[in-house]
């Protein structure tokens, strides 16, 4: 539906914004790119829109060279950030807007206002304008706009970062259902990984103009290719160390001994590397784990479905994420456990994932 | 209790100043104006005896005031219009980031630096009858000669021209900010849904710039009503009245005249018109706009 190929973008002719994307979303997909402020994924979508000019490289959409395509010859929607909904227009004007440029009959307008208006609920609010709106509802007719051009791609630039907590976890779910229903490709930007975790069918994690990974959300977390990705998806971050191979183990950050219970040696290229443990995968007794690891509890917080410990770890803090209430003071003296499965290896330069046993997951 | 009264006596402090200004040269004048309508003045503009309404009687039996309220009806749909499409035409085309748009900027706004007097000086000489710049070029292609400032019916439209010249730097200025201030992403939701040109100005641009079109449109309205300057320099309300405006009318009585309760009269009924005029269009123009 939309292939990249090489896609680069300067906006001074000197320094590139982003590089090297190549990429090619399916029809009827969920995708996601993911990042941290000001890694490119707005200059990417608006390149898609055609609100932007592609400085290197191709782009196809539906198989037609796109490069030089007006926005409006993409046949594809948008939903910017701020809504972008007219203030003087009723609600109802607001989501046929350029329905009438596009030479969509009257009798066709009004059918398909009849329709968005009943999925997005937003019958009782046609008449009104947007300022009488709430947030949530405002975004909804944003929604509502994108659905009513029937254009198959609708590109969405954080369209959620404006509403509250819970809002945010509605609509999440609600344009899911949407894009299920309707079929429609979608590309999303935001940098809230729970967004892109939930709602993504793949996601695109971008860093400094370049791609660092692509792929389904499960995979992302659980194979993050390198130490940003590892570090970028996953609340709390997940906690990284310096390490050293030892003989009884690995040594953290020069202090902590995360010891090997099997006396299994860790085998990998060199002896120093980061490494990587989430929150959630340190067990709450030694047991019979692959790797126990001892420390002092510093703090205790509850959420109330979920216990979080943070220990000193001779850097600075780490995590521990327990599910339930689990009854730790400060100070105790806690016996960690982690399986060989959930320790994850990084090149200290590059940040590359190491794998034990050359290349081969371990 | 007290510390109410301790904070009105503090407001009141700091409103002092501006109220004492108030007074002394808004409100005062506006009453003893209000007073002098109702009375006859001599010469030196001090209060005879009470007259009742017969100045404002006098007024509307007045051939010349008659003329001049036309005149100022005229002046106003020649020179609100004219400003407004001239200053918006300029404001679209240059409002583009693209380069070499600074210099139209400048050349636009540079009216507003000059002063009603050199501005008549530059436009007599332009309408000057066998000299003028204006007549030259006509002559140039075949036309015949215009007299701009002498010809009855040709006056008020020279006049409305060098109004129109002179108003316009300020209102493009204000306009030029407007749409500078239009969020950008309506255009671009606009350029992907396709609706560009004449459609994307009348449902977009023109609707999001409303408050302040309407702000120029007030402005150029009440600026029309107080009109003075160029109708001195150029014409002192001439050929046989036909530039006569309501102010011209009055300062002529005031100050060539020296009929002053006949003045205040006149000072009145424009008060009241432009008082009219203004919540006419706060009520009906100001529904139309909406503030972002
Ligand atoms: N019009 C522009 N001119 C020059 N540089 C720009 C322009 N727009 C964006 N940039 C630069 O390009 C880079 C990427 O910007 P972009 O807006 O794509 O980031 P983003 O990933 O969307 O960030 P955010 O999450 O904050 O929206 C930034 O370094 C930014 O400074
Ligand atoms: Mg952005």
């Amino acid at each position: 539906m939309i292939r990249l190929e090489n896609v680069a973008k300067s906006y001074d002719g000197k320094t590139m914004v982003i590089q090297d994307i190549n990429l090619e979303i399916k029809k009827g997909e969920f995708f996601v790119l993911l990042g941290p402020s000001g890694c490119g994924k707005s200059t990417l979508l608006r390149m898609i829109a055609g609100l932007e000019k592609i400085t290197q490289g191709d782009l196809w959409i539906d198989g037609q060279h796109a490069n030089d395509l007006l926005p409006k010859e993409r046949n594809l929607s948008m939903v910017f950030q701020n809504y972008a909904l007219f203030p003087h227009m009723t609600v109802r004007d607001n989501i046929l807007f350029g329905l009438d440029a596009r030479k969509v009959d009257r009798q066709e307008q009004e059918e398909r206002l009849g329709k968005v208006a009943e999925i997005m609920g937003l019958a009782e609010y046609l008449g009104r304008k947007p300022g009488q709106l709430s947030g949530g509802q405002r975004q909804r007719v944003a929604l509502a706009r994108s659905i009513c051009s029937q254009t198959p791609i609708c590109l969405m630039d954080e369209p959620l970062s404006n509403l509250d907590a819970k809002l945010r976890g509605q609509m999440r779910s609600e344009i899911r259902r949407i894009q299920r229903m309707l079929g429609l490709t979608i590309v999303y930007v935001t940098h809230d990984q729970v967004e892109a975790m939930t709602m993504g069918d793949r996601i695109m994690v971008l860093n400094g103009g370049h791609v660092q990974q692509v792929g389904e959300p499960l995979e992302v977390y659980n194979n993050p290719e390198n130490l940003q990705v590892a570090t970028f998806i996953g609340m709390p971050q997940m906690n990284v160390f310096r390490a050293q191979t030892e003989e009884e183990g690995l040594r953290m950050n020069g202090s902590l001994l995360l010891r090997s219970r099997s006396g299994r040696t860790i085998r990998l290229p060199g002896q120093e590397f980061e490494a990587g443990i989430r929150a959630e995968h340190f067990s709450q007794t030694g047991g019979d784990a692959d790797y126990v690891l001892e420390a002092e509890a510093a703090m205790v917080e509850y959420t109330g479905d979920e216990t979080q410990i943070s220990f000193a770890d001779g850097q600075g803090y780490s995590v521990v994420k327990w599910p339930g209430q689990v009854p730790v003071r400060a100070g105790e003296k806690l016996e960690l456990g982690v399986d060989a499965e959930h320790l994850y290896f990084f090149d200290r330069e590059t940040g590359r994932r190491l794998r034990q046993g050359g290349g081969e997951g371990q | 209790m007290r510390r109410t009264r301790y904070h009105l006596l503090g407001a009141a402090a700091f409103l002092l100043p501006a109220l004492l200004i108030f007074l002394a040269f808004t409100l005062y004048p506006f009453v003893l104006t209000c007073v002098q309508s109702v009375f006859t003045t001599n010469a030196k503009g001090d209060l005879v005896g009470f007259s009742g309404l017969d100045n404002y009687i006098r007024l509307f039996q007045s051939t010349i005031y008659r003329i001049s309220l036309k005149n100022t009806i005229v002046y106003i749909f020649l020179t609100v219009p004219g400003t407004i499409v001239l200053s918006l035409a300029m404001a679209l085309l240059t409002s583009s980031g693209r380069k070499g748009m600074g210099i139209f900027r400048t050349i636009f706004t540079f009216t507003m630096g000059i002063s009603v007097a050199a501005a008549s000086m530059f436009w007599t000489f332009m309408f000057h009858p066998t000299m003028g710049l204006l007549n030259t070029v006509l002559e140039m292609f075949g036309g015949e000669r215009v007299g701009w400032l002498t010809d009855m019916d040709v006056a008020i439209l020279s006049i409305s021209i060098v109004t129109i010249w002179m108003n316009t730097g300020y209102c493009y200025l204000i306009l030029l900010g407007g749409l500078k201030s239009i969020d950008k992403t309506y255009y671009e939701c606009s350029d992907i849904a396709g609706v560009g040109g004449w459609q994307r100005l009348r449902k977009v641009t023109l609707p999001l710039l409303s408050p302040f079109l309407f702000y120029v449109l007030v402005i150029s309205v009440v600026n029309a009503f107080q009109s003075f300057g160029v109708i001195d320099m150029m014409t002192h309300g001439g050929p046989a009245n036909s530039t006569n405006l309501l102010v011209y009318s009055i300062y002529e009585d005031v100050f060539v005249n020296y009929n002053y309760s006949f003045a205040a009269a006149q000072g009145v009924v424009l008060f009241v018109i432009v008082t009219l005029i203004s919540l006419l269009q706060m009520k009906i123009v100001e529904r139309r706009v909406t503030y972002q």
